[in-house]
């Protein structure tokens, strides 16, 4: 027998396959809507430069950067056999408008004429300055802080300090911001999974009516579709920097987040079920419960 | 097949009736449409795809996992698929990169469930009908047979997709659905003691 039939359907039909058929169609695809995120994620132009940089890659060149820096400022106190101070740029100062002006020294030089000192070590300069370092900057960066709430802005907003263009290097503060990302992130998440735990106990509790009539669930929604937005946001960011089990939970709360947000005005008893029980197949709740105090330990 | 329409500012996917030519190389297909509709935000375009490609992924999970589970994963895998969208290189190939999102998605099911027995469908279903228990044996049957085998018969007799229909929709030359599909209706027989119609 030609297998035009199990092919396309066509031809003399295959009885066992029709049996085959009509014995399995029900366990056929039940077309539902697709429920779909409050906002469409926008199709990302990513140039070759954007493919390249990523925030490990602007880590590692600002560590080169700074280690060129250094060995440039070494070699030049050796050549130079140490730099001037403070104290004899001032006196150099004072002498050149003294010629300009014919006047007299006034009585605070030093009576021991000023030689610069050689450092010891190249970092160590005589009277405590670091001409180019910087105060906040050193060889090694300082240990990044674990963040209060408030720090999670770090992570887009730069730290007040120098600037570039007062010749101090800021690749410190870059990396601290970098490397504290991940911190910063659990204890935004921590929060997020307590807010998304009393909304979702809050849900599992709302009454519902036996007859099927319509329940008024109006906060719940408001608040799961805040909550989605912070979910999406605190997904993308643990997904690009790698913390699976964070970015595991947050997966598995959005699909509930946006039944919840999604929700007609009035749902019926039948809609409000459906969610619960999903709620209880996945344990969402308990997870986040476990998952909070987790990342809240992982936080402080 | 499906075809694509575009009628003022509406974006039609109509049936058709005729096999559809392969599309050629500079006229993309309705799907690259809906794909490039799709990464710039047009949440009906992505639905549209939804409608397109829901029942193969329907018929990939249910090939690898527990019947109670596939509705839910097939959402998983469509919102994964809208995360990932920008990451799609060739619109064309749509249809290839969502079986392998379904595939892995599917594995990863298997990864983080916890280890447990799971019971067949047949089991799981207590007060089922001779039908039904008949229906998950067979399913069952299909499971155990090699992948290839297995996800073609399950998308063409339980998904009722025909054969250039999944071809098109899997990215699968329509050779070698054809004869997955010959060679795995062959073992399904011999394994359900049925006698090939001659």
């Amino acid at each position: 027998m030609s297998d035009d039939y199990l092919w396309d359907g066509s031809g003399e039909t295959d009885p066992d396959v029709e049996r085959l058929e009509n014995l399995l169609s029900r366990y056929r695809h039940q077309p539902a809507p697709l429920k779909m995120p409050v906002k469409m994620p926008i199709k990302q132009n990513r140039s070759t430069w954007s493919r390249i940089y990523s925030p490990h890659t602007g880590a590692v060149a600002a560590a080169i950067v700074l280690l060129f820096t250094l060995a440039a400022l070494s070699y030049f106190l050796l050549r130079q056999g140490g730099m001037p101070d403070r104290n004899s740029v001032a006196d150099a100062k004072k002498a050149e408008e003294q010629t300009a002006t014919g006047g007299e020294v006034k009585k605070e030089e030093s009576p021991e004429p000023r030689v610069a000192p050689t450092p010891a070590r190249p970092d160590v300069v005589a009277g405590g300055v670091k001409p180019v370092m910087g105060k906040r900057s050193g060889l090694v960066p300082k240990k990044m802080r674990r963040g209060s709430p408030d720090d999670a802005m770090a992570i887009t907003r730069r730290e007040p300090g120098p600037s570039p263009a007062e010749g101090v290097y800021d690749g410190t503060d870059k990396e601290r911001v970098m490397t504290g990302s991940i911190a910063l992130l659990e204890v935004e998440a921590a929060r997020h999974f307590e807010k998304a735990q009393v909304l979702l106990r809050s849900f599992r509790n709302a009454p519902v009516v036996g007859d099927g009539s319509a329940i008024d669930l109006s906060y719940e929604r408001e608040q799961s579709r805040n909550l989605l937005y912070k979910n999406i946001v605190l997904r993308r960011g643990v997904e690009a920097r790698g913390a699976y089990p964070m970015e595991d939970v947050l997966s598995s709360l959005e699909p509930i987040l946006i039944d919840i947000a999604n929700l007609p005005e009035k749902p019926s008893a039948d809609e409000v079920n459906s969610i619960k029980q999903r709620m209880q197949r996945k344990e969402i709740v308990a997870t986040l419960q476990v998952y909070s105090a987790q990342a809240s330990l992982a936080g402080n | 097949m499906y075809e694509i329409e575009m009628t003022g500012d509406l974006l039609l996917v109509v049936k058709q009736t005729q096999p559809v030519l392969a599309p050629s190389e500079s006229e993309p297909s309705a799907e690259s449409l809906l794909v490039g509709a799709a990464r710039e935000g047009d949440q009906v375009a992505f639905g549209r795809l939804y409608d397109l490609y829901s029942r193969m992924v329907h018929g990939i999970l249910l090939a690898r996992v527990p019947w109670h589970e596939v509705d839910d994963l097939v959402q998983d895998v469509f919102l994964q698929a809208l995360r990932s969208l920008h990451t799609l290189r060739d619109s064309g190939a749509f249809g290839g990169w969502l079986a392998m999102i379904a595939r892995n998605r599917a594995m990863d099911f298997h990864r983080r469930t916890r280890e447990t027995e799971e019971l067949s469908d047949a089991i799981s279903m207590p007060n089922t009908s001779e039908a039904e228990a008949e229906a998950a044996a067979v399913l069952s049957v299909i499971r155990e047979m090699p992948e290839a085998y297995r996800e073609t018969l399950i998308l063409r007799l339980v998904e009722g997709m025909t054969g250039p229909e999944i071809a098109s929709r899997t990215g699968l030359t329509a050779a070698s659905v054809r004869v997955n599909l010959h060679r795995g209706m062959k073992l399904l027989r011999e394994k359900l003691g049925m006698e090939e119609s001659i």
